[in-house]
Parts: structure tokens; C-alpha cells; sequence
């Protein structure tokens, strides 16, 4: 069991709908917790993050700031499509400090995972980083 | 060509024809004019000539009756002219013809006169109805003049920017005292009626009175009845007198009246008033002289009743005489007395008031002079050292004068020393002179001073700017002389940006490929809701609602555009400066003029 949502071992952010050049969508994959993604404004904001093969995933952890409700979707298929939920969170407001969430997953396998922010307590939110706890499946 | 020689032919006989006046009036020449042109000839000849022939078989024309014109046989035509269309023959057919016209004209006459008589009966049988309608017309007009009238009170309140509030309060009012002023009506009514019934029942009395006294008069004994009928008989009579007297008096006072009217109309009949009255009061003076004549008495005893009244007045006289001389001796009596009294009373006083006072002077100043006395003596001390000093320093003074008598110098030495102090003195005010130009260039060269002092505060300044330039780009030299390094560097940037090229294509195409899911969720979530005849509705709703919006913005603008078109503002402002300005202008004319003229 060890992160495998890190771009070391071949993940990738393979959607984002914001991108600034400071802060890239590849910051929350880089396994550093001082660089961040920033949305650029207007909710919901999706990201979508996929692994080299599919994953068994046995809990999600997230860093992010300023996120008042966010859902987790998860793909199966090659492609990032037909994505089902996994989760859904509203956050307490932490003032600008960073909110550390864990969720344990249950059920399975994802080759992508979509994080869908819906509302957010400013503005603009970060992620800092994602880790997705897991193994790779050898079919 | 062969007709004009006819008439030429013709015309010699008929101006031989001509009384001598005109051949005499035609200059001789002209005769030979006659041949070559002769317009006038010609201009006659076309048609006057020959019918001038046919009348000339029929009528006899006499040469005398032509009347005389310039043209000499220019007259003949006129002759002529009228008598051309008459008939010759004036039989029995033709008097029919003429009669048959007539009537004609007559029965067409007649028809238009029927015309215009049907016409008028028409025109009143439809003035009635007109005038009804006229009526109810003239009452409508009424009606909308009154509507009107209401609709431009609200307007002019509107204008005055009264609110709807005044208004429905003014309203209010209004109909809260309609509604008082009936109840009022309502109760003047009540009481009316109220008099009514009280009138009727009050003739009913009259009438019970009447019959009551009726019966009584039935009732009494026939004297008495005797006595009433005579008495009413009476009263009846003097009734009637009375009525008579009141006419009388009534003519009387109208025919006063009139002559009061006639009098002030006229001013003669007022003198004559005034001197009637005149004439009364003189009259009437008269009469009074006349009894006053009538009562006097003889002359012996009126003398005698004077002479008695002048020994009582004279009586009087001396009485009163007698009591003013004991009154004045009374006077001087007690006058003489006020002055004893008056003497006694100074010649008591007179010497002791004075050494009283005499006395009462000196314990004041005695007082005055004991009071100060402490002051006195100390400023007399005060004095007195200050003397003492002065003296001492006079004294110090002499000393020392004495000392320098023997020092003194000779006038030669004087006058030199006089030349010598006038010699310095001079030196003094040229150094004076030196001393402030020097200050004066002193305080210069200090301003010089601080500018250059402030210029060198900004050297150092740029100074250490430049410095700091000058290791900055130091830093950069070395930063740059590293030739290698950057390239390296720039290979990395390179490298990295082409990393980041490769990612973002991925997620483009991941993206397109989110895109394409999307829109086609979209594109049925779409045609979903287009199906939805809800949607439909809400659409053409929409649309109708812009286009009233539209249409509503356009009227606007148009309300403003006319508003702003009718805004005599700006042009009654423009009006009025001009007024005024002409105004003065006529005021500046017209008073410049005035004291020139």
C-alpha cells in the first residue's frame, strides 16, 4: 500500500478546469505540500486524476483550503468517462488554513478519479496535495 | 386685286358724297395715299360695305342723320349693328314662337319656385327635429364642458405636483361637507314640514275660534247681540277707513317721492326751496318783533325801570369795590409782617452761622492734614535722602573736575583734537560702510554655502546610486559570464516548457474528450427541454416579452424625444434674456439720450 497518485509513479492530472502557470494542476501530484493548484475562479471546478493502470484504493486523502462542498467520482473505463460517485463532503470553514480530509474507500478499483469542488468559502480554493492510497491491480 | 379696285373704284362717289368738312379736314397728299393703302378703307370694307349696301336698299339713309365721328363713316355701324338680326316679316308664327318661349320660361319659373318652396317646408319639418337635437347636443356639451373642467382642475394639480394623497384628502373633505350640508337640508326640510303642520293646526284653532265665537254671538241676548253687530259694524267701517287712509297715505308719500325726484333734478327748484325756507324763518322772526313790539312798554317807564337797574348795578359796584380794597390792605398787612419775621431771623442767625462754619473748616483740614501725616513724612524722607546722594555725587564730581582743571588743553589743542575727531569720525562711517557691505557679502557667500552644500548631498547621493548600479552589474557580469550556465538553464526552461507543451496536449485531448461527452449530455438535456411544452411556452413568453419590452423602450424614447421637443424651456429662457437684454439696451439709449436733450 503506498500513494499512488503521484506523478514519481505515473499518474497524471489529466483534466483540470483551471490552470494558472504559478500554480499548475500538477502541483497536487508532485508529493510537496508547499505548492498547491489554484482555481481561477467560478464553481464547480473538476479535476481528474489518472493512473498508469487500474488501482485498487483503499482510502483518499485531500489538502486543500477554502472548500465548502466537494464529490468524488471514480472510472473504471480506459478513457476518464462514466465516472460514478464515491463520495460526497461538506467542509467546516478553516479560516484560510488548510483542510486535511480523509476518506476511506471501500469499494474498489479506479483507473481515474474525479474530484468535483461544488462551492468553495472564498472565491478561489486550492489543492495542495492528493493522496490516493493503493495498489496497483495485476490482471 | 379686282375688289380692291372696285372699292376703289367705289370710294370716290362716296367721298364725294361726304359733307366738305372732312375733304376740307384731309390734307391733299392723302388723296394719293388712298390708292396705294388706305387702311382704314380696307379694315371697314370687309363686312360693312356690303351689308352697309343691303341696308342702305332697304332704309333710307340720310346723310345728315350720320353721326359725326373721327372716322367720319365709322358712325354708320353702330346705326347699323342691332337692327342687322330683327325679321322683316312680324306675322302671326312668329308672335306664337315669342308667346310659347314666354310661357316656357314662365312654367321653368314656376318649377323653381315649387323647388324652393318644397325646399323651405323641408327645411322646417327637419328645424324642429334639429333643434331637438340641438338641445340635447347643447346638453351633452355641457356635460363634457363640466368633465372637462374636472379633468383640468386634476391636471393643473398634477402640474402644481400636488400629490394624489392632497388630493384624496381634498376629495374627502369635500365630500364629508356635501354629506354635513344635506343632513342640514334634511333637517330644514323636517323643520318645514314641521311649520306646515304647525300652520295647518293652527288654522284648525282658528277656525274652532271662529266658530266658537260663532256660537257665542248665537248665544247671547239679543242686546248684547244688537251691541256686537253694531260694534262689528263699526269695526268693519273703520277697517275699511283705515284701508283707504293707508292708500291715501301710500299715494301721498309715491307722489312725495316723485316731486323729491323732480326737485333734485332740477337746481332752480332747489334755490326756490332754499328761499321758501328763507322766507319762513324771516317770517317767522317777524312775527317774535311783532310780539315783542306789542308787549313794549312807554318810554316814561322804561326809563324809569333803567334807571332803577343802573342804581342797583352801581349799588353792587361799590359793595365789591369795598370788599376788594379791605382784601388788598389785608395783603400788605401780612406781607410786611413776613418780612419782620424775616429780618429777626437773619439778624439771629447771621453771626454764629459763620464762626460755626469758620470752625467746622479748620477741624476738616486739621483732619485731613492727620490722616496724610505719615505719608507726608515718609515721602519727606525719601526726599530728603535722594537730596543727599545728589549732593555727594555732585560733590564727587567736583573732586574730580578739580583734579582735571590742571589737565585741560590750551584752544590750539582743542581745535586740533576738533579736526582730529572730524577726521575719525569720517574713517568711522566709511568703516561703518565696509562693515555692512562685508555682512552683506557675508551673508551671500553663506547661501552660496548652503547650495553648494546641498548640491554636494546630492553627488554623494548619485554617487552611491551609481555605485550601487555598479555592483548590481557587476553581479549581472558575472551572472552572464557564465555563459555555460545559462545555456544550461535554458535548456532546462526549454525542456521543462516542452514537458509542460506534452501535458497540456494530453489534457487537451482528455478535455476534448470530456467535451464531447458533455455536449452531448447537453445537446439531450437540450432537445429534452425543447420537447418540454412548458419550455416552449416560457420561450414564446420571453420572446414576447422582449418584444413588448422593446416596443415599450421605443415609445419611451419617444415620449422623451417629444417631451423634449415640446420643452419651451430653454427657448422662453432664450426669449427672456433676449427681452431683457433689449431692454437695457433701450434703457442705455434712451437714458444716454435724455440729457442730451
Amino acid at each position: 500500500m503506498f500513494n499512488v497518485a503521484l506523478a514519481s509513479s505515473g499518474a497524471q492530472v489529466s483534466l483540470a478546469s483551471s490552470s494558472d502557470e504559478k500554480h499548475q494542476p500538477d502541483c497536487i501530484i508532485d508529493g510537496s505540500p508547499n505548492s498547491f493548484w489554484a482555481s481561477t475562479g467560478l464553481f464547480p471546478q473538476e479535476l481528474v486524476v489518472s493512473f498508469q493502470g487500474l488501482m485498487s484504493v483503499s482510502s483518499i486523502k485531500i489538502d486543500c483550503s477554502s472548500v465548502k462542498h466537494f464529490r468524488i467520482e471514480r472510472s473504471v473505463s480506459n478513457d476518464p468517462i462514466d465516472f460514478e460517485p464515491l463520495h460526497e463532503r461538506e467542509l467546516d470553514n478553516a479560516n484560510d488554513l488548510i483542510q486535511t480530509e480523509d476518506l476511506p474507500v471501500s469499494s474498489g478499483s479506479a483507473k481515474h478519479i474525479k474530484f468535483i469542488f461544488d462551492s468553495g468559502y472564498d472565491h478561489f480554493i486550492s489543492v495542495h496535495n492528493i493522496q490516493v492510497i493503493g495498489s496497483a491491480v495485476h490482471s | 386685286m379686282l375688289r380692291l379696285h372696285n372699292e376703289r373704284k367705289n370710294i370716290p362717289p362716296s367721298s364725294s358724297g361726304r359733307p366738305a368738312s372732312r375733304g376740307a379736314g384731309r390734307a391733299p397728299g392723302t388723296a394719293t395715299r388712298l390708292t396705294t393703302g388706305m387702311a382704314p378703307g380696307t379694315a371697314r370694307g370687309g363686312g360693312g360695305q356690303e351689308s352697309g349696301g343691303g341696308v342702305a336698299l332697304s332704309s333710307q339713309v340720310r346723310v345728315a342723320d350720320r353721326p359725326m365721328t373721327k372716322q367720319g363713316l365709322g358712325g354708320m355701324k353702330t346705326a347699323v349693328g342691332p337692327r342687322r338680326n330683327q325679321r322683316l316679316v312680324k306675322d302671326r308664327t312668329y308672335f306664337l314662337g315669342l308667346l310659347r318661349t314666354k310661357n316656357q320660361e314662365l312654367s321653368s319659373e314656376i318649377s323653381n319656385l315649387q323647388r324652393e318652396a318644397d325646399k323651405t317646408v323641408e327645411d322646417q319639418s327637419t328645424y324642429v327635429t334639429y333643434e331637438k337635437r340641438a338641445e340635447n347636443l347643447a346638453a351633452e356639451i355641457k356635460e363634457c364642458q363640466r368633465e372637462l373642467g374636472d379633468y383640468n382642475t386634476l391636471v393643473d394639480k398634477l402640474n402644481t405636483e400636488e400629490s394624489i394623497n392632497d388630493i384624496q384628502i381634498d376629495y374627502e373633505d369635500i365630500k364629508a361637507g356635501n354629506e354635513r350640508e344635506g343632513k342640514v337640508l334634511d333637517a330644514l326640510f323636517e323643520q318645514k314640514q314641521k311649520k306646515q303642520e304647525q300652520i295647518s293646526a293652527l288654522e284648525l284653532e282658528l277656525r274652532q275660534e271662529k266658530s266658537m265665537a260663532d256660537n257665542m254671538v248665537a248665544d247671547m241676548p239679543p242686546n248684547m247681540k244688537q251691541k256686537y253687530i253694531r260694534s262689528k259694524e263699526i269695526n268693519e267701517h273703520l277697517i275699511r277707513q283705515l284701508e283707504l287712509s293707508q292708500r291715501d297715505l301710500d299715494q301721498l308719500s309715491l307722489k312725495r317721492k316723485e316731486l323729491d325726484e323732480e326737485l333734485t333734478s332740477s337746481p332752480v327748484k332747489q334755490e326756490a326751496v332754499r328761499l321758501y325756507e328763507q322766507l319762513h324763518d324771516l317770517e317767522e322772526k317777524r312775527d317774535q318783533l311783532i310780539t315783542e313790539t306789542s308787549s313794549r312798554l312807554s318810554p316814561q317807564e322804561e326809563r324809569e325801570k333803567l334807571l332803577k337797574q343802573v342804581k342797583e348795578d352801581n349799588q353792587e359796584i361799590a359793595a365789591m369795590e369795598r370788599q376788594t380794597l379791605d382784601l388788598r390792605d389785608r395783603i400788605s398787612n401780612i406781607q410786611s409782617e413776613i418780612q419782620q419775621l424775616d429780618q429777626d431771623l437773619e439778624e439771629n442767625q447771621g453771626a454764629k452761622s459763620q464762626k460755626y462754619r469758620e470752625l467746622k473748616k479748620r477741624e476738616e483740614t486739621m483732619n485731613e492734614f492727620l490722616s496724610s501725616f505719615e505719608d507726608t513724612k515718609q515721602q519727606e524722607f525719601d526726599r530728603i535722602g535722594m537730596l543727599e546722594q545728589n549732593v555727594v555725587t555732585i560733590l564727587n564730581s567736583m573732586s574730580g573736575d578739580m583734579q582735571a582743571v590742571g589737565h585741560v588743553p590750551s584752544t590750539q589743542e582743542l581745535t586740533a583734537m576738533r579736526e582730529d575727531l572730524g577726521l575719525k569720525e569720517d574713517e568711522m562711517k566709511k568703516s561703518k560702510t565696509t562693515a555692512s557691505s562685508l555682512a552683506m557679502e557675508s551673508q551671500k557667500l553663506q547661501e552660496d554655502l548652503e547650495k553648494v552644500e546641498t548640491l554636494e548631498h546630492k553627488i554623494t547621493s548619485e554617487l552611491a546610486n551609481l555605485k550601487e548600479q555598479i555592483s548590481r552589474m557587476d553581479d549581472d557580469l558575472t551572472i552572464y559570464q557564465d555563459l555555460d550556465r545559462l545555456k544550461r538553464e535554458a535548456e532546462e526552461r526549454k525542456l521543462q516548457l516542452g514537458e509542460d507543451k506534452i501535458n497540456l496536449y494530453k489534457r487537451r485531448e482528455s478535455l476534448r474528450r470530456a467535451l464531447v461527452y458533455v455536449s452531448s449530455d447537453y445537446d439531450g438535456l437540450r432537445t429534452q427541454l425543447n420537447d418540454n411544452e412548458t419550455h416552449i411556452q416560457l420561450l414564446n413568453l420571453e420572446r414576447k416579452w422582449q418584444h413588448l419590452e422593446q416596443n415599450n423602450f421605443v415609445v419611451k424614447e419617444f415620449i422623451a424625444s417629444k417631451s423634449h421637443e415640446t420643452d419651451i424651456r430653454p427657448v422662453s429662457k432664450r426669449v427672456d434674456g433676449m427681452l431683457r437684454n433689449y431692454n437695457e439696451h433701450l434703457i442705455d439709449v434712451l437714458g444716454g439720450k435724455t440729457p442730451g436733450m
